[in-house]
């Protein structure tokens, strides 16, 4: 009910007329409220004086008085309007916007003109910047203006390869496709600071499910609003056609597509206009605008006869029925022209007055012309009341219309039309009232120039003048300063919960061979180790739905001055998540200006938890293990007889794990000095069984006797370690070092109960819930009674089930098998909120089809992507037996 | 104290949300003008003292001009359509706020229930937020909003 009510609320509230945008900001620091009451007051003794006032100035309304704004001459609303004749930036000079007559001589930019069509000049909509691209064979210069003083700000320089397709509305940011102007619309992106050049997030490539017809983004570049036709509209079908219009929503800050929303009656058609000729085929394409605020869409049909307004918050549309009044002319009878030639068309167009009440639409009708190319002229120009639909002014003007803007108060629209057709063009700039859409003013242009609205010009400060550079990606290194903006974006955008926007602080466009991303390793309660990027995105966003957050942190940089090309620095961190917190470790690795690896650790730097064997095992990272070598089992033999080997492969420590208690297994195992102790380290404590069990050694190479010293602990009720330590072969008696046994305290204090294999786990991936779970039953197999239960691991297999619990999403399949090559197990016609699915079978991959790891997916394939819950099994060898000792479960889309 | 630099983003900012911190202050005080003075007044307030975060300056900017208006609705005062009986703004948003259901409904609360549910329906501020923002408990919040919608169903039952 909240939500209905919202919107009636909006819909309705905002209907109430906005005051002009220049009486919103009174005078710099005049009086407030009270100075201004008292100056009201003496009102009440000259009320009959008020009276007479009033009656002399015929019934001006209150406001009249109450004009607050200090008029400048030239500025409306903080805003002033420039001719641009130039693609360049060359030229650009400031005009009145009420006589549209030049208001200075000298151009804004000092930019000279220039006869080679190799430029563009963009400016931000708040009129703050103005971007002007050089294109020079390959390269491009990118320089920065600031729209105010004229001044040239810097150079834009990103730190990856680019296209500049939008600016954000203040200018500060810009995203482009990543690559050149040849990457597709739909493929990756990235947002970048304009003035450091900076990555500040990557947009993950998309799959449309059709063709841009448009795509406006918001103010912040937050959001890309694709404007699709399920294919490309045809200028040259011969035969009736029709498109219709849907929009696909792409949030920049977590990449998610919305599902396609139809928007009703908004079609692009191509029918036979005549005259009386089959090969006379008009095309006719809908307006497409987006309001001031970035709150609302609205799309008008091709006959100006529907307009659709989407409240892009809610993604809510409504669709309005336009009309009029009267109909004593009536525009919106089929606006469909004669076609004089193959490819005519009429394109609609339409953009929102300032304060989002209205519309104001037109037809352009483009005719090409073998000779004198395409022509356009104008069928009409409306405003259209947004609350009722209604047209509240209409002209039949016909002059073609070149440029479009509309005064930031609202009061005019300023148009660049063309009077007279080639060889020799003419045009002219005019001004019309918005409100009547009467002419008002106009002025001839020596040639074709384009309208900016920019920021009110102020002086120009002295500052120096940038330079030019001469690289397009700067050699950042690692210096302290750069490692301070990795590190602390780490932790502010970790805390952010921005998985994007922290996937740019990491060197992923570089293999881990190339000095790119190598690892990320976490143990928040269950070890993680992650060395493709996707894989990190989706770990990061299940670690941001358990609440995690660093809540402190202190970093040991190195010292300022140098300039490396890699760092290694190590923080220490508090940590907090639904269920526990967590304090410890982490080493960033940088490797030229990216972090290329992030090491968490709950104990020391370089260390890390292993889960295997039913155990959680911290150990440095460095060692291999823990590798069972006991391969035979015999009898009176250890469950698991595990080692770990350090980088040369000489064993470090060695674990028996036996099902028995601890104090039974020390007593008739373990001949030698036994004593129970407690072993602490770094604040954790334990109580442990020690037992000094010393052994001789013989050889060619001498003899010698050595300690071996274990520490037997009672890690489940059922289940006993002995962690054990040998000291060195030697010639002679050898003891343990102090450093062999302060690594042996340390792991077994830290020894535990591992992950719990068959756990269910569940995923809500874009609008689907998955859960899938582990089954370990010895039916499962590849000698199975059934397909069923055929299984690449020995006795495992996968139980899966799915529900869709977003909107419908139309056709769709269940996907289920290897992650390479998932089988479709049903397909959907309709796939509607609430169907559900399931499956359980042999885990289904081949153990062989790799050596340590397999990944399944059980997933739905939509229009947009495949969804689904990838399960990767990590396994090993026991006895001939292949045991299962790691799983994870990750979101999984493609 | 805020610097030339701030004030231009200070006035960006005012500008953004201005058109709906308005028509929420005309719907909450019912007079147009009270409300255009009001956030006028919350503007220069702002380049005095501005908020200390800029997440939700549409809420503060609601908040401050509330404030205002209310100060000078204390004030005893002639305003300039009581004495000349002149048709004002303030009229045409009587003739509008009739018109529209949301504006009938809105007349049959308080003052107060008015600022919190045009806060919590139209600038789509949460009663955590309206609760900081008005310096009131969010049960309070709560139970305001309940209790306008009690108001407002045996008014109107077809707002639901």
């Amino acid at each position: 009910m909240s939500n209905d009510l919202r919107d009636v609320f909006k819909r309705e509230l905002d209907q109430i007329p906005l005051q002009p945008a220049e009486t919103w900001v009174p005078e710099r620091r005049r009086p407030i409220l009270l100075p201004r009451l008292a100056w009201r007051a003496p009102l009440a003794l000259l009320a009959a004086l008020v009276v007479l006032v009033v009656a002399v100035v015929g019934g001006r309304q209150l406001a009249t008085f109450r004009d607050h704004s200090a008029a400048t001459p030239g500025i409306v609303a903080g805003k002033a309007l420039y001719l641009s004749p130039s693609f360049n930036g060359s030229g650009w000079i400031q005009i009145d916007p009420t006589t549209l007559k030049d208001l200075s001589s000298k151009p804004l930019l000092d930019i000279a003109p220039s006869t080679t069509n190799s430029s563009e000049a963009e400016a931000s909509t708040d009129g703050s910047t103005i971007f002007v691209n050089d294109f020079n064979g390959g390269a491009v210069t990118q320089r920065v203006y600031d729209a105010r003083t004229g001044q040239l700000r810097g150079y834009f320089v990103p730190e990856v390869a680019m296209v500049v397709d939008d600016l954000s509305a203040d200018g500060s940011l810009a995203m482009g496709r990543v690559g050149d102007n040849r990457s597709p619309v739909d493929g990756e992106k990235v947002i970048v600071s304009v003035a450091d050049g900076h990555v500040v997030r990557h947009v993950p490539a998309i799959s449309l499910p059709g063709v841009v017809q448009a795509r406006p983004t918001a103010a912040d570049l937050s959001a890309i609003y694709y404007v699709l036709t399920p294919t490309a509209v045809s200028l040259i079908a011969t035969s009736p056609q029709e498109w219709p219009y849907s929009l696909v929503v792409q949030s920049t800050l977590t990449g998610a597509l919305s599902a396609p929303i139809p928007l009703p009656g908004i079609l692009a058609r191509t029918f036979d206009a005549g005259p009386v000729s089959a090969l006379s085929p008009l095309t006719v394409r809908p307006a497409i605008a987006l309001s001031a605020d970035g709150r609302r869409l609205a799309a008008l049909s091709a006959d100006g006869g529907t307009l659709d307004v989407v409240d892009l918050r809610s993604l809510a549309v409504s669709s309005l029925t336009v009309h009029k009044r009267t109909s004593l002319i009536d525009l919106f009878s089929p606006l469909v022209a004669e076609a004089k030639t193959l490819n005519d068309q009429e394109q609609q167009a339409m953009a929102f007055t300032p304060d989002g009440s209205a519309v104001i639409s037109w037809v352009t009708e483009t005719h090409y012309d073998d000779v004198n190319g395409a022509t356009r002229t104008t069928r009409g120009i409306q405003r259209v009341d947004l609350a009722t639909g209604l047209v509240t002014a209409e002209t039949s003007a016909s002059d073609g219309i070149y440029g479009f803007t509309m005064s930031p108060d609202g009061q005019n629209v300023y148009l660049v039309v063309r009077i007279q057709e080639p060889p020799n063009p003419l045009y002219v700039l005019r001004r019309i009232d918005a409100a009547s859409l009467e002419l008002k003013a106009e002025r001839t242009l020596p040639d074709y120039a384009e309208l900016q609205l920019l920021a009110a010009p102020t002086p120009a400060a002295a500052t120096a003048t940038p330079t030019p550079p001469t690289r397009t990606q700067a050699p950042v290194g690692c210096p302290r300063a750069r490692l301070e903006y990795l590190i602390e974006g780490f932790f502010t955008m970790y805390n952010a919960h921005h998985s994007a926007d922290l996937s740019n602080l990491f060197k992923t466009q570089q293999s881990a061979a190339a000095g790119g991303f190598s690892d990320y390793s976490d143990n928040p309660g269950v070890p993680v180790h992650i060395t493709n990027v996707g894989k990190l995105l989706a770990y990061w966003e299940q670690r941001f739905a358990a609440g995690d957050r660093f809540d402190t942190h202190a970093v040991t940089y190195p010292p300022d001055g140098s300039t490396p090309t890699t760092a290694n620095p190590i923080a220490t961190f508090t940590r907090s998540f639904t269920g526990g917190t967590q304090q410890g470790n982490i080493q960033f690795d940088c490797n030229d200006g990216l972090l290329v690896a992030v090491r968490l650790s709950s104990d020391y730097p370089g260390w890390e938890s292993r889960d295997a064997f039913g155990l959680r095992f911290s150990v440095p990272v460095a060692w291999n293990g823990p590798a069972d070598i006991d391969t035979q089992k015999g009898p009176d033999a250890p469950k698991n007889w595990l080692v770990f080997n350090d980088a040369t492969g000489s064993t470090t420590v060695s674990v028996w794990l036996v099902d028995d208690t601890a104090e039974h297994f020390a007593a008739t195992r373990l001949p030698g000095d036994r004593r129970t102790l407690t072993i602490s380290d770094a604040g954790q404590s334990r109580d442990v069984i020690e037992v000094h069990a010393p052994a001789t050694w013989s050889g060619p190479a001498g003899a010698g006797s050595y300690d071996n010293r274990h520490l037997v602990i009672q890690v489940t009720p059922t289940v006993a370690a002995d962690v054990f330590v040998s000291a060195p072969r030697i010639n002679g008696p050898s003891s343990l070092t102090p450093e062999q046994v302060q690594l042996q305290d340390r792991i077994s204090v830290r020894l535990s109960a591992g992950t719990d294999l068959a756990a269910a786990q569940t995923y809500v991936v874009d609008g689907y819930t998955f859960t899938a779970q582990l089954l370990f039953d010895h039916a499962y197999g590849p000698a199975a009674i059934d397909a069923a239960h055929f299984s690449g691991l020995e006795g495992v297999g996968l139980a899966c089930t799915w529900s869709r619990t977003g909107n419908d999403v139309g056709k769709a399949e269940f996907l289920f098998g290897p992650a390479a090559a998932p089988a479709s197990l049903a397909g959907y016609t309709n796939l509607t909120h609430g169907t559900s699915g399931s499956r359980i079978g042999g885990f289904p991959d081949a153990a062989s089809s790799d050596t340590s790891e397999t990944h399944a997916v059980c997933a739905v394939r939509d229009a947009i992507l495949d969804h689904g819950i990838e399960v990767v099994v990590q396994f090993t060898r026991q006895a001939g037996t292949t045991v299962v000792s790691q799983v994870a479960f990750n979101p999984w889309r493609r | 104290m805020i610097t030339d630099h701030d004030e231009l983003d200070w006035e960006r900012l005012y500008r953004t949300v201005y058109p709906s911190v308005y028509r929420a202050l005309v719907a909450t005080l019912l007079d147009a003008d009270l409300a255009s003075d009001a956030l006028q007044d919350a503007f220069v307030a702002g380049l005095d003292r501005p908020p200390l975060h800029d997440t939700n300056v549409a809420g503060w900017l609601f908040r401050v001009a509330i404030r205002k208006a209310g100060r000078s609705r204390r004030r005893p005062t002639v305003r300039l359509t009581d004495a000349g009986g002149v048709a004002s703004g303030r009229n045409q948003i009587d003739v509008l706020l009739d018109r529209l259901s949301v504006g009938q409904l809105l007349r049959m609360l308080s003052p107060r229930q008015r600022s919190i549910v045009v806060a919590y329906f139209y600038l789509d501020q949460t009663q955590e937020q309206i609760a900081e923002l008005l310096g009131i408990r969010r049960g309070t919040v709560a139970a305001t909003i309940s209790q306008a919608l009690t108001r407002m169903r045996k008014g109107e039952s077809h707002v639901q």
